[in-house]
């Protein structure tokens, strides 16, 4: 699976030998000298790739670096490669969703297969970010009246109960939902259930409605 | 009329004087003392010299003393000696003397001839006379001798007893009638010792000849000095300046039988005294004054008296003391250096005792503090590569990044250079590259190690000629890993001028490595933007100096005189020794640490060493 690697490390020596060997493995390598610079230049987060991030680098360090990424809503994948680990800064940095944590020096298979799964992961991710962009849009061709009864429809509510609640019909109710179950392409109750929770729609308006699930 | 009294008074002392005269005048004794050659010639001036001073002091009478010297017995001439007799019957025809006095040989042979017309019965004294020289049966009833007997072979002996190896003898004896009958009587006598010396004689030599003979005598020679009255050429010889003449030029020992020629040239040994024969005459003389019939008086010929040796002479032929004969009295002894100034010598030597002692003494401290100086300079280095191994476990997380960064990079090419091989077509350009990264790579992480290996490894003191600016460039490097790792900014100012120092490098290292630490610890609580040291080197005239300056809080000013002290601390993992060992590493380098708080914030340390 080709990728990009994205490599930020002081040490120009180093940096070059990853580089080559990434290379000849077949991934597409970007460089930078400081964290600073990888700031300056974001990665593309659209095409697989990773963040190969050394940890002891003039000012801005390593663990800094990851921090202010998770703060900007990056999702690439990090693999730390240090010259030293202290159990603290493992630790740490995994903790901050570190994708692996090596040692220089590294053995190119373990590189290349922490390179891999990085690469695998944030395929993954793109791949499940896309998914969620598609419901997205789909949700966003509902009218408002269509969405008033998906909310209430994946809340478990009744079709009589969300006719009283809306002061509508019954069979107006019915047509509705009919009309959702086609925008969102699901088959199921189970399956509206499901996107309503990964969009966050549960969890947005679950405190305005004191009715129990029963 | 005044003038009566006066007149009578004097003429008063005058007659009292005159009685008193004429009554010593009745108790006066008349002695003649009759000289052979005249008062000035040795051995008989000794003589003359000592008898009168004898008669003076013996006699309990005044003495009247007339002294006349028989000056024709130079010569055998016997034309003088008639108006001389004249001479002496018109002094003494009319009143005889009490005691006449005769002086040696020639003068008692002119006496014995002319006895009777002279002085029929004045009693006589013949002394300072070999016996063998006097005419006894020609002796009277009024004569006596006090004589003296020559054992020229005894005297030879005696000599040849303390300077065994002599094999020649120079004797010095005149031409005169009385010195060629002692010739005669020397010939005989040394007879015996013919087989064991050579005896050589000057009787015809003139004495400037004599001298040049006797300057030049063979080795293992001696000269024996009898007398020189007249010499080989006729020419007289007055007082003892042939004696002197001959000890300045002669190249031997001389000795000689009588001690008036003894106290400056001769060597010595058995001897007749003058003075002792003297006193003997002259005691005889005082009883022939006191009434006794001279010719009763018979005194034994007296012999040699017991030898004596003079002290400078042996030196001078280093002839040793244990030869000369038992009871030998040494004369003449240079007193010592010790004998002379004993008290100097010895406020002097126990000043210089007192003085070595001191110097002994400080030597000795000297001694204990260079010792102690040594030991406290290896304590000092045992310390400080305690304090370097402390420091190096800090360094620990930086050292093992600037290890392993090389060797991470060598092992990725490493592999990537082997994948590019087996892959069958390598890019030779770049497999050219690669190499030379990795010979790069591999010489980083040796610099790494070694420079670490210099800063651990126990080595005595050393002082080289190092330069200032590149020991803390270095140290810089060392700390650079360190640096990233506590996300400090180190910021270096280094002179362009080079500061050449003279010292021991690694503790020079270690003081610049302790002061960063030091600053980095300062500053672990300030923001990650603001964490910088400024280290800067300057010179100032001769001296060399580092500043390491941080941002942190600085030093309260009540710690400002202490954190140099041992074990002072405000850190809480901290020894306390690091400031400490600084302070000292740079003191046995002659510099000058010192501490203070710069006018923002922040503390700054200064080094300065003497330039070399």
């Amino acid at each position: 699976l080709p990728g990009v690697v994205h490599i930020v490390d002081d040490d120009i020596s180093f940096r070059t030998a990853i580089q080559r060997r990434l290379q000849l493995a077949g991934y597409d390598v970007i460089t930078y000298s400081s964290a600073q610079d990888l700031l300056e230049r974001l990665p593309d987060e659209e095409t697989p790739s990773c963040i190969l991030l050394d940890v002891r680098i003039p000012k801005l360090s390593g663990p800094e670096l990851q921090r202010h990424l998770g703060e900007l809503g990056s999702t690439l994948p990090i693999v730390f490669l240090s010259a030293y680990a202290d159990v603290q800064t493992t630790v740490q940095t995994i903790k901050a969703g570190a994708e692996d944590f090596l040692i220089k020096p590294v053995n190119s298979d373990l590189l290349l297969k922490a390179i891999e799964d990085a690469i695998a992961r944030s395929e993954g991710l793109r791949k499940h970010r896309s998914a969620l962009d598609a419901q997205r849009a789909q949700l966003a061709t509902l009218t408002p009246r269509e969405r008033q009864v998906f909310e209430l429809v994946v809340r478990g509510k009744l079709n009589k109960q969300i006719a009283h609640e809306l002061g509508s019909t019954e069979r107006t109710i019915k047509a509705h939902r009919q009309k959702v179950s086609e925008k969102m392409k699901v088959k199921s109750l189970a399956q509206l259930v499901s996107i309503a929770e990964r969009l966050g729609i549960l969890a947005q308006s679950s405190e305005s409605d004191p009715t129990p699930i029963v | 009329m005044v003038m009566r009294p006066l007149v009578k008074v004097c003429l008063a002392v005058v007659v009292y004087f005159l009685t008193l005269a004429n009554a010593t005048a009745a108790e006066h004794k008349r002695v003649l003392i009759l000289h052979s050659v005249g008062r000035e010639f040795r051995p008989w001036n000794e003589y003359a010299k000592h008898m009168r001073a004898e008669l003076d002091r013996q006699s309990p009478w005044p003495l009247d003393v007339q002294e006349h010297s028989l000056v024709a017995a130079r010569s055998a001439d016997p034309n003088p000696e008639p108006p001389f007799v004249d001479y002496l019957r018109a002094l003494y025809g009319e009143q005889q003397p009490d005691l006449i006095i005769v002086v040696g040989a020639p003068a008692a042979n002119f006496i014995q001839r002319h006895r009777k017309d002279l002085f029929a019965t004045a009693p006589m004294v013949f002394t300072t006379v070999e016996q063998r020289r006097v005419r006894m049966s020609e002796l009277t009833e009024y004569d006596t001798v006090v004589a003296v007997i020559h054992d020229f072979r005894f005297l030879f002996e005696s000599f040849l007893r303390i300077v065994p190896d002599t094999k020649t003898v120079a004797i010095i004896n005149g031409d005169s009638p009385n010195e060629r009958f002692w010739q005669g009587e020397m010939r005989r006598e040394l007879k015996p010792l013919e087989d064991r010396i050579e005896i050589i004689w000057y009787d015809k030599f003139s004495y400037e000849d004599l001298l040049k003979q006797t300057a030049a005598l063979p080795p293992h020679s001696a000269i024996f000095w009898y007398q020189m009255i007249v010499d080989g050429a006729g020419v007289a010889h007055e007082g003892d300046r042939a004696l002197t003449r001959l000890y300045q030029t002669a190249n031997a020992p001389i000795f000689s039988h009588d001690d008036a020629f003894y106290g400056r040239e001769t060597v010595g040994g058995p001897m007749h005294s003058a003075l002792a024969g003297s006193k003997r005459a002259a005691a005889v003389a005082m009883r022939i004054l006191g009434g006794e019939k001279a010719g009763d008086i018979k005194t034994p010929p007296s012999n040699f008296g017991p030898p004596r040796y003079d002290w400078r002479q042996l030196q001078r032929w280093r002839i040793s003391e244990r030869l000369l004969p038992p009871g030998s009295q040494i004369d003449f002894r240079e007193p010592t250096a010790w004998e002379v100034y004993r008290w100097q010598i010895l406020l002097v030597s126990s000043v210089l005792l007192f003085q070595a002692l001191l110097i002994t003494l400080l030597l000795h401290e000297r001694g204990r503090r260079q010792h102690a100086e040594v030991q406290s300079r290896q304590r000092m280095s045992e310390l400080a590569r305690v304090n370097r191994f402390s420091t190096a476990g800090e360094l620990t997380a930086s050292i093992a990044h600037e290890i392993n960064q090389p060797l991470g990079a060598i092992r990725v090419n490493a592999e990537t250079v082997e994948l590019m091989v087996k892959s069958g077509a390598p890019d030779i350009h770049e497999v050219r590259e690669i190499v030379a990264d990795i010979r790069r790579d591999e010489e980083r992480a040796s610099n790494v190690i070694l420079r670490l290996r210099s800063l651990l490894k126990k080595v005595p003191f050393e002082v080289r000629d190092t330069d200032f600016n590149e020991l803390v460039s270095e140290t810089i490097y060392l700390l650079s890993g360190l640096a990233i790792g506590r996300q400090v900014e180190l910021r270096t100012a280094l002179s362009i001028v080079p500061l050449p120092v003279k010292g021991d490098p690694i503790q020079l290292q270690q003081v610049i490595l302790n002061l960063i630490v030091n600053a980095m610890d300062a500053m672990s609580n300030l923001p990650v933007a603001e964490r910088r040291i400024t280290i800067r080197t300057v010179r100032d005239n001769d001296v060399a100096e580092v500043s390491i300056a941080d941002r942190g809080p600085g030093i309260p000013p009540d710690n400002l005189k202490q954190v140099f002290e041992p074990l002072f601390t405000t850190k809480t993992g901290g020894m306390g020794m690091g400031l400490s060992i600084a302070r000292t590493i740079v003191e046995a380098h002659r510099g000058q640490l010192s501490a203070e708080n710069q006018p923002g914030s922040g503390a700054l340390f200064r080094v300065s060493l003497p330039l070399a």
